[in-house]
């Protein structure tokens, strides 16, 4: 229970770390949003200069700080410059967007990647073990920039798949089924992408995590004593491979929001990755520090819920609390 | 006579603390007191956990006690070390266990022993190779192989090599923290041979710890048993082994061969 | 043997590419800024071996001209009839060698009015072979800096936080948990945001070579620390301590070699991460721009749609990348199996 507590500290004491410094950056960098509007000889200047006071940009930085944080327990996390909305609800709806992606190519890649690790760690030379290693290495030297180009490239040339967007223009008003059948249409390309992108590190570790356990003195003591081979597997070798495997779970479950960024531009996809993009190119620094904040805590939340996983799963981080 | 070294109440106590205010004390040293006369040999004999290993750090001055003093030849020298940041002391050096451990593999043995003075800041580079040659030679280590690497030494060769360093800076207490331990029986009794030749020769004083009573009885002029931090018997040879007073020091006896009782010191 | 071979060949790989890139001002037949206004988005062009006749100039491969197609606005063909020899060792553009010497000698090319575009041209009708070459100038320079940046802080920070141990071990940690913690091309994006937008190139890579080396400089840092706290324990460490060596001298002595494989085990895993960072936030319009090239933004175009259906050979620069972090790739599985 204290070893919880203290994660959940460190945890809080990450985010705060996080959200101070954005805000210093801010108060370092050099231009903001109303540069540009200032640039606009069609807005006097002291539109702007009001403009920033109404944002309240013109207060000192702990000022600007406390209201933000206000701002956050509000549920509003700051204000969009270039939406005239606030941020929270803007990061939400492109949040759905993304976890959507990014959930069904995370639950896709773990099916895919937790049998073919485990066969290729049990069977060392068999062909599935060879073709991971093959299929693994090429994907590593491939850049997700490039798959997901490359993809974009085959499905324009053979007409194969809607690239770009979320839904066709022509779906509007169609019937919950027919949304349903057309926004899978679209996610199979991103999809892919993300798939693809995450197999090799899920491969590898899976093998590995796999591979240590069978080769430890009280597997290969079980094996001399007889006992079958999908016993051991599954009773024994699976579980003692479990901590590692937990903790890339953790990862993968926190990586949720950002694995996705560069897929999501490539492909148009209407997700995080594009809101953060934009709001970098206009300077719409609420909605970077809120996007970069959101998914941190999603990395963080997802850490936290693997150490509470590995917690639960592992008597010897348990016992480890008493020694 | 002045002894060589005496530690008085030497007191350490290590804690483990987590951050949540858990904190678990272990005290390693309880009120030592230990002395040495020069060019004798004192045998620490306990169970592991005892304190042996602790007392030997503060001694030597790797971990210095919490509390406590220690006189070395009139002087005393946790007030000297604390004045002086960096150095530690040569007096007194320390063999560790695991040779393999003590020295670092990318270092050729001359490297090894002109290490010490190097870091002194001895002689030239021509006289500090010529001086490792002669530290070998008193070590009985074909000089031609200056130039290998510890991995390519056996067990015993590495433990030579080990003393050679050691002695270098001229120290006059030399603490051997199980040093013969682990190795072949055979090899024990020529390192021992050696130690002794070199104690002859050189008026050093042995501290040396073990936890095996039957390798400490070979060597020492006096034994003493470490308990749970503390100093429970300490008797010359003949009186340690007719007349044990201490509990834990019968135990120790009826569990070593009956031999011992009559076994020549000196002799090997 | 066979994986000391491998090796050697990756390294062979890796050095003949460096070299090339080093040298682009020598390779490539055209200066980056150079435009074809007749010729936009050409494709690549054909070497031939054998001419109209039929006779065959293997030493001297022939390149024809290209005209623009009249019956359809934007294709070429190729015009058979005038056709022109490949010269090696050519006087073209000047360009500075190493940003020092000014030669203009160039490994090959063609007499005007032909030309030899190996991977064909771009909206602007300039040559993407040339450009790629210079580009990966930029694109490895900028990941080898960045991961030296890293490097140099991971390492600083590390052995100040193993070696002290206490109150600025505890700090460093915790500061560097915030990096981690942080999904790392947001974190370079928001930094990145933070700075400003229009800068001219040479500022532009420079910068993010310091934005993106400062972002990974957490788990380098966090390894060499666990090196440097188990090798302070070492006993050869402990018994030079006893010989009155002070803490620099334990370091650079003792505990700092022990930390040279996982070093280099982090820059072969580091060079080409940071790489593709340099190729992303220059694709994203991020990095460094128009018209310098990098690998990043000669991808950019790619994302139109007409590019992307009828310019195949705007995607190269990206297939090109594909050895280059395959060699890394492979040096890096096969560093870390001699380590095991």
């Amino acid at each position: 229970m204290r070893y919880l507590g203290l994660r959940l500290l460190q945890s809080m004491f990450v985010l705060l770390g996080v959200s101070l410094l954005s805000f210093v950056f801010v108060e370092l960098a050099p231009g903001n949003f109303f540069d540009e509007m200032r640039l606009n000889p069609r807005i006097s200047s002291s539109t702007v200069t009001n403009l920033r006071k109404q944002y309240g940009m013109d207060r000192p930085l702990p000022v600007r700080y406390f209201r933000w944080v206000e701002s956050a327990a509000n549920g509003e996390l700051g204000f969009s410059f270039a939406y005239n909305a606030p941020v929270a609800p803007l990061l939400w709806a492109r949040a759905r967007n993304t976890l959507l992606l990014t959930g069904s190519a995370t639950v896709l890649a773990w099916l895919i990647a937790l049998p073919l690790g485990i066969l290729s760690a049990a069977r060392q030379r068999g062909w599935i073990a060879q073709a991971c290693e093959l299929f693994t290495t090429a994907l590593l030297a491939t850049p997700d920039l490039l798959l997901a180009l490359g993809l974009l490239f085959m499905a324009v040339h053979f007409h194969w798949l809607h690239t770009g967007g979320m839904f066709s223009r022509e779906s509007a008003g169609q019937s919950l089924w027919g949304l349903s059948k057309d926004l899978a249409a679209h996610m199979i390309l991103p999809v892919t992408v993300l798939v693809l992108g995450s197999l090799p590190l899920l491969l590898k570790h899976t093998r590995a995590a796999m591979l240590e356990v069978l080769d430890s003195p009280y597997v290969r003591a079980s094996r001399a004593l007889g006992i079958s081979r999908g016993r051991i597997l599954f009773r024994h070798a699976l579980p003692a491979a479990i901590n590692p495997l937990v903790s890339l779970f953790g990862f993968s479950l926190g990586s949720l929001l950002s694995a996705s960024l560069l897929t999501e531009v490539v492909m148009s996809w209407p997700g995080l990755g594009p809101l953060l993009l934009e709001a970098v190119l206009d300077r719409d620094i609420y909605v970077v520090i809120g996007a970069v904040l959101f998914s941190t805590l999603l990395l963080v939340f997802g850490t936290l819920l693997a150490d509470v996983l590995l917690f639960a799963a592992d008597p010897r981080i348990r016992t480890e609390d008493l020694a | 006579m002045t002894p060589l070294i005496q530690a008085r109440s030497l007191r350490k106590v290590y804690t483990h603390t987590h951050w949540w205010h858990k904190r678990r004390e272990l005290l390693a040293l309880d009120n030592v007191d230990l002395t040495i006369q020069r060019g004798q040999t004192l045998a620490l004999v306990g169970q592991s956990g005892s304190g042996k290993t602790t007392l030997a750090m503060s001694l030597v001055g790797l971990e210095p006690p919490d509390s406590g003093e220690i006189w070395f030849e009139g002087r005393n020298l946790l007030a000297e070390r604390a004045g002086r940041k960096t150095r530690v002391g040569s007096e007194i050096q320390l063999i560790f266990q695991d040779s393999a451990g003590a020295l670092n593999p990318r270092m050729s043995a001359a490297q090894i022993i002109e290490e010490p003075l190097l870091i002194s800041r001895q002689g030239n580079s021509l006289q500090r190779s010529r001086f490792a040659l002669e530290m070998m030679d008193k070590v009985s280590l074909p000089s031609k192989w200056k130039d290998r690497l510890p991995h390519q030494f056996s067990g015993g060769q590495r433990q030579r090599l080990a003393i050679a360093r050691a002695l270098v800076l001229k120290p006059k207490l030399l603490i051997l923290d199980e040093a013969l331990t682990g190795l072949d029986l055979s090899i024990q009794g020529q390192i021992m041979n050696l130690l002794l030749d070199l104690q002859a020769l050189e008026t050093l004083s042995y501290l040396y710890i073990s936890h095996n009573l039957e390798l400490a009885a070979q060597v020492a002029d006096e034994i003493a048993v470490m308990c749970q931090g503390r100093i429970v018997e300490r008797a010359n040879h003949s009186e340690f082994f007719s007349h044990p007073h201490h509990p834990h020091t019968r135990a120790l006896l009826t569990s070593t061969p009956p031999r011992l009782a009559y076994g020549a010191h000196g002799g090997g | 043997m066979k994986a000391k071979h491998g090796m050697a060949i990756l390294l062979i790989f890796l050095g003949l590419l460096h070299l090339a890139v080093f040298a682009a001002g020598f390779l490539a037949p055209y200066d980056v800024a150079e435009q074809d206004r007749e010729l936009p988005f050409a494709p690549p062009t054909r070497i031939h071996f054998a001419d109209a006749q039929g006779t065959i100039h293997l030493l001297r491969p022939l390149v024809c001209l290209m005209a623009e197609n009249s019956a359809q606005f934007g294709s070429y063909y190729e015009d058979t009839r005038k056709c022109f020899p490949i010269h090696f060792l050519v006087h073209g553009p000047q360009y500075k060698l190493v940003g020092v010497f000014a030669t203009n000698l160039h490994l090959f090319g063609v007499d005007p009015p032909a030309r030899l575009f190996l991977m064909g041209t771009d909206a602007y009708g300039r040559d993407l072979f040339s450009r790629f070459l210079h580009g990966g100038q930029i694109s490895l320079a900028a990941g080898l800096l960045a991961t030296l940046l890293s490097l140099g802080i991971g390492i600083l920070l590390g052995t100040a936080s193993g070696f002290h141990g206490g109150w600025l071990d505890a700090v460093i940690m915790r500061f560097g948990e915030i990096f981690i913690a942080l999904p790392w091309l947001y974190l370079l994006f928001a930094l990145r945001a933070f700075l400003p937008l229009n800068i001219n190139p040479s500022q532009a890579f420079l910068l993010l070579i310091a934005v993106i080396g400062s972002v990974g400089w957490a788990r380098p840092a966090r390894l060499i620390r666990g090196v440097v706290l188990s090798g302070k324990e070492r006993h050869y460490v402990l018994a030079a301590r006893m010989f009155g060596g002070s803490g620099l001298y334990l370091m650079r002595r003792h505990i700092l070699p022990q930390t040279y494989s996982i070093i280099l085990t982090q820059a072969v895993l580091l060079i080409p991460q940071y790489v593709l960072a340099e190729v992303t936030l220059s694709f994203l319009g991020l990095g460094v721009g128009e018209p310098e090239p990098s690998w990043g933004n000669m991808l950019a175009s790619v994302q139109q749609y007409h590019v992307l259906v009828s310019y195949w050979w705007m995607l190269l620069p990206g297939i090109a990348l594909i050895p280059v972090f395959l060699s890394f790739v492979l040096l890096a599985n096969a560093l870390q199996a001699r380590a095991t």
